[in-house]
């Protein structure tokens, strides 16, 4: 992945009146990779993807493709196509004149598109519809149409605006799939938008979380969930049990705090909060241990077996803990999970290098 | 959408070519109706005076701008056939809103409450009457209301009557042709609004032990207001000023604004009063046209 | 909602619709009457049809109401698309509601006044009145019905339709040319034929605006009724409702075989 990246936003900034939308945001999208831009409703994820797009223009900042400024290019001058989330496809032409549409924008010979037209009618495994017209398709063949659309200009970036949105569960799951095997055929960098942590976390090499016009964290999917830079990183992917509490103590790897509560926990901690800060530790339900009172007497606190769910191979409790804290522990049905009952009282703990302490 | 933006030159042509034919052929005559209203008639062409011209010069003006007067406001506003007018005109086209409303309500609901793919079909059929001659519509009830008209011919050869009815040439077939010329325009905003209510609404209502009675008036009726209150306006504005119906469906004693303006203007070519009629007509009908505006503003027709 | 008519709504559609269209069969029917009473069934006959073509008056008035029906049906189609635009697609401009005031006041303001405005405009302006005051006039009413029905359209319109054509490389213009355009087309003839009927239509504001030997046909059809009841004027309008029938079928049936929804 050496060299200058595909894709490259400087401190970018967007505002609509007094909102602003993307704030002084910096971000490196190399070629040939499924990026997933994730977030809450609101956070400026679909500005920042209609400012790549061109739809819109930054206020400050530019933006480089392939080394190229485009900030100031207009959406039919620039190599990135899109795929919208409502599919955007032209109502009143046929499945193959709507794939043919951007390469007859490039004036490309007849004979060409029709052959390329084909290509991607395979590829999306579509061929033999292209005579039908949009409102004859199903959600997921108008989902597939919208993506040979997009691809057949072998743009150098695809923006994907939540792009299974529109389909059903089911659906959901194996054009994951397609989406992730299209990208490795054509080679294309993906850039999915999308507010589904599932969705990011199964499809992108990298993820990026935003929150409020801005970037909280990049990285892997794996890294983002294990190592959670931010609290509403760590709340946004993924589910977690959060303590709030002060600092009282350093410990080795990490720090000591009291919750208001009173309750003393150790965690894993990569900042440096002083005595007395206000922090807040993320552990997620698969790394909370239950044990039988008296097993354990460290890092938790003893509570009572609320309810109980059984889905897909995994026990999920909710435990009131002494301290009136609610807390939801996860275990695979394999380990045994399913040997707790109703109103059984427990002790919750956890090792402290599975929880994380953190500042934001 | 959101953003003020400046405007280019194809915008500029985009807004500047109907909004310049508008404020030349629809805002700026209403200036001169003013201003003629304020003259007085004349035995000339055009038949009022003064009239301005650019050779009088300024003082040339501004003496005849002193020579106008409110004369004629005085007239139409003193003269009690202007007044009847005016009050019989308000009074038959609300009596003929109000039966629309009473017609179409009904209508409108068994339309939608009808099976959905027949729906389509039955707006259609309820607006193509709009489509043909507004004037063969209304000679199609000269037809059947006449003394040796269709209706009555019927009703003599049931028996059910022996001598015929005289509906023809009264005010009772002035609010017969108002209603049945602008049904379509009470259906379609009443169609609108009922369509896109929930039946589900109805079944809950019912559910929670409203009778259909209760739920008519409670969910139903509430529910379809903007509806209500857009058919209610484009019945009514136009109705007040009517001409046509009046003309030819009412008698010689049905007076009607739009009627004594077109009369005074054509039968008696008494320009300056039917300006002051128009004028006042205009004044009575403004508050109506703001309500119906901001109605429109809100809701974009569909 | 899968539930059939009840009779009481079956009953109420059928009374309804039975008073829209009688009035308007009768009519048509009567047109084929061989009596010269207008309500008095003489037996079939189609001589009403033949004395209407030897009628110069009527055919020459009826030419007159055709070509400013086409004149002003395409300058309001013209004009009513760009305030459509102007309204749905501007954003807040510069005296945005008295425009939108302009647009929505003569779909109700009475004919009479409008009429009379333009009339002494015309006068005041020393324009000689016929062919085209008429046309002026007609459209003036007509552009803001195209408008309407145009705003409506672009109102449910997906504009990442159009955000779609120009992320795929075409320019504005071409958007405009392959995406907007056929997408609204529909809309647009359905305005141009409003505009057209209301035209072919109109008594009052011809009556205002026309000039002498620019009778229009409503005005002749005026004077024939107010002199009584013809055979003749059942054939006229027979005609004209088999046109306005005929234009109304032929416009659903290109809508139904190339109009998908912009939505």
């Amino acid at each position: 992945m050496g060299g200058a990246p595909l894709l490259r936003l400087a401190r970018v900034t967007k505002a609509y009146g007094d909102v602003v939308a993307v704030r002084d945001l910096s971000l490196d999208i190399p070629a040939n990779e499924f990026f997933a831009l994730l977030g809450p409703s609101g956070c400026g994820k679909t500005t920042l993807m209609r400012l790549i797009a061109g739809f819109e223009t930054p206020d400050d900042g530019r933006i480089y493709l392939d080394g190229q400024d485009i900030t100031d290019l207009p959406p039919h001058l620039r190599s990135i196509n899109m795929m919208f989330q409502s599919y955007a496809l032209f109502p009143h032409m046929s499945v193959a004149q709507n794939i043919a549409f951007g390469l007859k924008q490039e004036g490309r010979p007849r004979q060409e598109i029709a052959s390329r037209v084909e290509d991607m009618l395979r590829l999306v495994q579509m061929v033999g519809l292209g005579e039908r017209r949009p409102d004859q398709l199903s959600g997921g063949q108008r989902q597939r149409v919208a993506l040979a659309r997009a691809l057949i200009k072998r743009p150098k970036l695809l923006l994907l605006d939540e792009p299974l949105a529109a389909l059903d569960r089911k659906l959901r799951h194996d054009t994951q799939f397609e989406l992730m095997q299209a990208q490795r055929e054509t080679g294309t960098s993906f850039v999915v938008v999308t507010h589904d942590q599932d969705e990011a976390m199964v499809m992108a090499h990298r993820m990026a979380v935003m929150r409020a016009g801005a970037i909280d964290q990049i990285g892997a999917p794996r890294e983002v969930y294990e190592e959670p830079a931010t609290r509403h990183v760590a709340g946004f992917v993924g589910e977690t049990n959060f303590f709030e509490g002060r600092v009282i103590q350093y410990m080795p790897g990490g720090v000591a705090i009291e919750t208001s509560k009173g309750l003393k926990l150790e965690a894993f901690c990569q900042q440096h909060p002083a005595i007395g800060a206000k922090v807040t530790i993320s552990i997620r339900p698969e790394n909370l241990r239950l044990s039988a009172p008296g097993v354990f007497s460290s890092n938790g606190s003893a509570g009572e077996i609320l309810d109980q769910v059984f889905r897909e191979g995994l026990s999920s409790f909710r435990v009131k803990l002494d301290t009136g804290d609610l807390v939801h522990v996860r275990k695979s049905v394999s380990e045994g999970g399913a040997q707790h009952a109703r109103g059984e009282r427990v002790f919750v703990s956890f090792a402290p290098e599975h929880a994380r302490a953190l500042l934001t | 959408m959101s953003a003020r933006a400046p405007l280019s030159a194809l915008r500029r042509f985009v807004l500047g070519a109907p909004a310049l034919w508008l404020l030349l052929f629809f805002l700026a005559p209403f200036a001169l109706v003013m201003k003629i209203a304020l003259s007085k008639p004349a035995i000339a062409q055009p038949p009022y005076e003064p009239t301005f011209s650019l050779a009088d010069g300024w003082h040339g003006f501004l003496d005849k701008l002193g020579a106008l007067s409110f004369d004629t406001f005085d007239l139409v506003i003193s003269d009690d056939l202007y007044l009847s007018a005016y009050l019989s005109s308000l009074r038959l086209a609300a009596i003929a809103t109000l039966l629309t409303l009473l017609i179409a309500f009904p209508l409108s609901l068994a339309m939608a409450r009808a099976p959905k793919h027949w729906r389509t079909a039955l707006v259609m059929l309820a607006i193509a009457p709009f489509w043909t001659s507004f004037l063969i519509r209304i000679y199609a009830w000269i037809m059947l209301l006449k003394e040796e008209g269709l209706i009555n011919k019927l009703l003599l050869s049931l028996g059910l009557i022996s001598t015929p009815l005289s509906i023809f040439a009264t005010e009772g077939a002035v609010l017969i042709g108002i209603v049945y010329s602008y049904l379509p325009f009470m259906i379609l905003p009443l169609y609108n609004a009922l369509e896109r209510q929930d039946p589900a609404l109805l079944e809950a209502a019912s559910d929670l032990g409203a009778t259909p009675f209760t739920s008519f008036w409670t969910i139903t009726v509430p529910l379809a207001r903007s509806g209500i209150f857009a058919g209610v306006l484009l019945v009514f504005i136009p109705a007040v000023g009517e001409f046509v119906i009046p003309d030819l469906l009412g008698g010689s004693d049905t007076l009607m604004i739009g009627r004594t303006l077109w009369n005074e203007f054509f039968d008696n070519r008494d320009w300056p009063t039917a300006s002051a009629v128009a004028i006042f007509l205009l004044v009575l009908l403004i508050a109506p046209l703001m309500l119906y505006e901001r109605q429109q503003m809100r809701e974009p027709a569909r | 909602m899968k539930r059939g008519l009840t009779s009481a709504h079956l009953a109420i559609l059928a009374a309804g619709f039975a008073f829209l269209y009688v009035p308007i069969a009768l009519v048509v029917l009567y047109s084929f009457n061989a009596s010269r009473l207008v309500t008095v069934w003489g037996g079939f006959s189609t001589q009403w049809y033949v004395s209407l073509f030897a009628n110069e008056q009527l055919l020459q008035a009826a030419s007159i109401s055709f070509r400013v029906a086409l004149a002003s049906a395409a300058l309001s189609t013209v004009l009513g698309t760009c305030a459509a635009f102007a309204l749905q697609r501007f954003g807040r401009f510069p005296a945005r509601t008295l425009f939108s005031g302009m647009l929505y006041a003569p779909l109700v303001m009475p004919e009479v006044i409008i009429g009379l405005a333009l009339l002494l405009l015309f006068v005041g302006l020393g324009i000689d009145r016929g062919f085209w005051t008429i046309v002026i006039g007609h459209t003036t009413l007509g552009l803001c019905f195209v408008a309407v029905v145009v705003q409506a359209r672009l109102a449910g319109f997906d504009r990442s339709l159009e955000e779609a054509a120009q992320d795929l490389g075409a320019s504005p213009a071409r958007t405009f040319r392959s995406i907007t355009l056929p997408l609204i087309a529909p809309a647009m003839a359905a305005g141009f034929l409003l505009a057209f009927t209301i035209s072919l239509d109109d008594f009052v504001i011809a009556s205002f605006t026309s000039g002498p030997g620019s009778t229009t046909l409503p005005m002749r059809i005026y004077s024939q009724v107010r002199l009584g009841l013809t055979p003749e004027i059942n054939a006229i309008s027979t005609l004209l409702i088999g046109i306005v029938g005929l234009s109304l079928l032929a416009a659903t049936a290109i809508n139904r075989l190339k109009a998908p929804s912009a939505r």
